[in-house]
């Protein structure tokens, strides 16, 4: 693998309306939260560089569209992701009864090469709301384990709590799907003469 | 070759007739109708707002086209573009401003914000068309208020210092300026290139682009005539005619045309007023240099394998090749005459260069190109395998790009001829055939392992050659001039390009005042650019154009056999005009083996 300076990682944010996908971004590209809510339509795009293992990581990411009725560009958005964060808010249990829902969408969709080891990372977003929650660590802790110990963090938009935490995990997780086949054989590709279609008809004089 | 040049010769005398009685008969003032081929129009500065008007006086901020629109889409497969206002976007504006906002911030190096909206394309197609147009407008919506706070920061710059000016946004102060902007992406969002700017600044970017061609491509047409958006999967076995393609959109000044070579999505965002179809060939030029560097069945297989493919670890330390290729795009008129250009020279020296090579050639070698000041003087290649115009200038691009490569003795490349083969490399051996006058010898070779051959056939063709009269023939070849229009004495004429469709090649006199100072010159390659696509408008194709106005007379002729394109005083008359031209093709005709290279060799 040729060194490059900078890897670019595709991350994809999904889970139920509401949950606080842009939120979660917005605390950790532009520390700041606002408790207004404004649905996303379609996509927001941003960017955040981080190191990695002294690594530097172009981390885009995808904010995708929670509410169904803006769902039509998933399938271009899913394409080639590195990372899927899947998303839910603790004080709704419909939001964590989605997880499952969402994964398999995206799984879909994507059609990731190895999708029993694609990498997600699941985020129970709103803890600061300790009087409303619903779903229990331990609940969502189990949820992941079952579909492929999962990492699981438990994150406040709000707060910024365990968001620089998950996202660099994320960026792990991401790196750690680096293809180690070597595509350079590809260079022995040769023109086989024999198989070149007579271009008479169509080409040049010279 | 006799009867067959005596019948080219009988075409172009009756051309010739034709161009004369069609002048004569405008200069008369009769109504060309029922000749829906010509196409003259003489009123001057004003025009009349038809197909002949050209703004190509004012300087380069004057775009050609007609005004249009602010927002014009143009879609392969155009389906109904219904306004109905859904109402999407109420509060937009806000987010939009917040991500601005947010640009600026502290943390405005590492973060940037974009935002795509697109509603709810549930299969409806009218209103996916109005979506796509909203889409259009956040686009070059979003674009604008971070661009505008950002160029306005820099100018105020001399007045005041401010304080929270970042690199980021100096740089993208900088990028906005810039006339026209290649990106090449992956379709899953991902950057491979930008010919301005980091590869930082177009991350988020990149992420609107995809989600701008996608959203067309996803809603197709089904059989029974409805549209829809369909998997990923079923998509890759629709066939062209069932999907939609992006093609065009304009925003503001700025034309966004893209080109979609799946795996791969390019996007030229011009506003030097080029029609789009130019900057459509423009990018076709960009994408086959690319494939020159990685063959197309790497692109396909690495892609099919791994749809998060990073592309640009496989083109590093290619960046000037691909860069110098953009560069010379809007500057050469071998790119939209789709033709290259050979060196004037004795046909005999050309013979006699060609059969020496062929002399010296191994099995090994498949094409021979031997190229001085940046012009074929002599191509070898195997009958069978003629070669397309588009891979000649690639070959040419690669020894015109100024490295210091081919200065420390012989370079090895692999190159892939996409014309020719785009699944596998050619191998390329690059050496000086006479460094002085800096000739260049390129030897082809579909053998990886054929350098030394190559390299001993070389050096064969170079001792050769020193030790003949023929060195002497070739120096002078490359010593002489071009030629200029003046030495011809053909009255009223200023300059040329001619287009030799036979052979697809072109030949250029030396420019001359008034053509000479650098305005100029780009305003006379603007010039014609525009009469180029006026005549091969796919709705109105016009086989003869002419035009006066307060610089010049231009002139546009299209025949079986060539294309020309000429300037003439301001003040000639239709009648000069017309003798002009025919003194111009006969004087072409007469040193046609000089200027053309009409056999090339041929290797069985």
């Amino acid at each position: 693998m040729a060194t490059r300076k900078k890897v670019l990682l595709k991350v994809i944010i999904l889970g139920d309306s509401g949950v606080g996908k842009t939120s979660l971004m917005n605390q950790y590209v532009n520390r700041k939260f606002s408790n207004q809510y404004k649905a996303t339509i379609g996509a927001d795009f941003l960017t955040k560089e981080v190191t990695v293992d002294d690594r530097l990581v172009t981390m885009q990411i995808w904010d995708t569209a929670g509410q169904e009725r803006f769902q039509s560009l998933g399938v271009a958005f899913y394409r080639g992701a590195d990372c899927c964060v899947l998303v839910f808010d603790v004080t709704v249990p419909r939001s964590f009864e989605s997880l499952e829902a969402w994964r398999d969408e995206f799984l879909i969709q994507a059609s990731p090469r190895d999708p029993e080891h694609f990498p997600f990372v699941v985020l129970g977003n709103k803890v600061d709301l300790k009087d409303n929650r619903a779903i229990t660590e331990n609940r969502a802790k189990s949820w992941c384990d079952e579909k492929g110990n999962i990492p699981y963090f438990e994150t406040s938009a709000k707060e910024a709590t365990k968001v620089e935490t998950a996202f660099l995990t994320i960026a792990r997780a991401a790196l750690q799907q680096e293809k180690d086949e070597d595509i350079y054989h590809d260079f022995k590709d040769a023109v086989n003469l024999d198989d070149v279609p007579d271009k008479k008809q169509d080409g040049c004089g010279c | 070759m006799s009867s067959s040049q005596q019948e080219q010769h009988l075409a172009d005398a009756t051309e010739l007739e034709e161009l004369e009685r069609r002048l004569t008969l405008e200069s008369e003032g009769l109504d060309l109708d029922g000749e829906p081929g010509a196409h003259v129009d003489d009123d001057g500065e004003g025009g009349n707002g038809g197909d002949g008007e050209l703004g190509g006086e004012d300087e380069d901020d004057n775009p050609l086209e007609l005004s249009k629109p602010d927002v014009v889409f143009h879609m392969e497969d155009s389906f109904n573009q219904h306004d109905d206002d859904e109402d999407m976007d109420d509060d937009d504006a806000g987010e939009n401003d917040a991500m601005t906002e947010g640009d600026r911030g502290e943390d405005a190096r590492a973060s940037r914000g974009n935002s795509f909206r697109a509603g709810e394309g549930e299969g409806k197609r009218s209103r996916a068309g109005s979506n796509v147009r909203r889409a259009y407008e956040e686009l070059s919506q979003g674009r604008s208020p971070t661009v505008r706070s950002h160029a306005s920061s820099i100018t105020s710059r001399h007045d005041t210092e401010e304080p929270q000016r970042t690199d980021a946004a100096l740089e993208e102060a900088s990028w906005v300026e810039e006339d026209k902007h290649i990106i090449i992406l992956s379709d899953a969002g991902k950057p491979i290139y930008t010919r301005h700017g980091s590869e930082d600044m177009i991350v988020t970017r990149a992420g609107v682009i995809q989600a701008l061609i996608s959203f067309i491509e996803e809603n197709y047409r089904r059989p029974d005539g409805t549209h829809g958006s369909v998997p990923f999967r079923q998509q890759k076995e629709m066939t062209e005619d069932e999907r939609d393609e992006l093609m065009w959109f304009k925003a503001g000044e700025f034309y966004f045309v893209f080109l979609v070579r799946s795996p791969l999505y390019l996007l030229m965002v011009s506003k030097t007023g080029e029609a789009v179809k130019h900057l459509k060939q423009q990018l076709e030029y960009v994408y086959s240099q690319l494939l020159s560097i990685t063959t197309l069945s790497h692109i396909q297989r690495a892609f099919h394998r791994w749809s998060n493919y990073d592309l640009r670890c496989h083109l590093a330390g290619m960046e000037k090749f691909t860069e110098h290729l953009i560069d010379r795009l809007q500057a050469d008129y071998a790119f939209f005459l789709n033709a290259y250009q050979c060196l004037p020279m004795d046909p005999s020296v050309r013979d006699k260069l060609g059969a020496l090579i062929q002399q010296h050639k191994q099995k090994e070698v498949v094409f021979a190109l031997v190229v001085g000041n940046g012009k074929v003087m002599s191509l070898m290649r195997p009958r069978r395998f003629p070669l397309k115009p588009q891979d000649i200038l690639l070959m040419l691009n690669v020894v015109q790009t100024p490295t210091r490569s081919f200065d420390v003795g012989e370079t090895w490349m692999p190159l892939c001829l996409p014309h020719f083969n785009s699944s596998g490399f050619m191998h390329a051996h690059v050496t000086y055939l006479h460094e002085e006058e800096g000739i260049f010898l390129l030897l082809l070779s579909n053998k990886q392992d054929a350098f030394k051959t190559l390299s001993t056939c070389r050096n064969e063709i170079v001792s050769s050659l020193a030790d003949s009269k023929l060195l002497a023939g070739v120096l002078r070849a490359v010593r002489a001039e071009s030629f200029r229009v003046s030495t011809l004495k053909i009255p009223d004429l200023r300059h040329f390009v001619y287009k030799h469709i036979k052979t697809n090649q072109f030949t250029v006199p030396a420019l001359e005042p008034p053509y000479s100072e650098p305005d100029e010159e780009r305003r006379l390659f603007c010039l014609y650019q525009h009469v180029e696509s006026q005549m091969h408008a796919n709705n109105r194709p016009v086989k003869l154009f002419f035009r006066s106005s307060l610089q010049e007379a231009v002139l546009g002729w299209a025949t079986a056999t060539f294309e020309l394109y000429a300037v003439f005083d301001a003040l000639a008359t239709k009648q000069t005009v017309t003798a002009s031209v025919l003194a111009l093709l006969k004087w072409i005709k007469k040193s046609e083996t000089r200027l053309f290279m009409t056999s090339p060799q041929l290797t069985s």
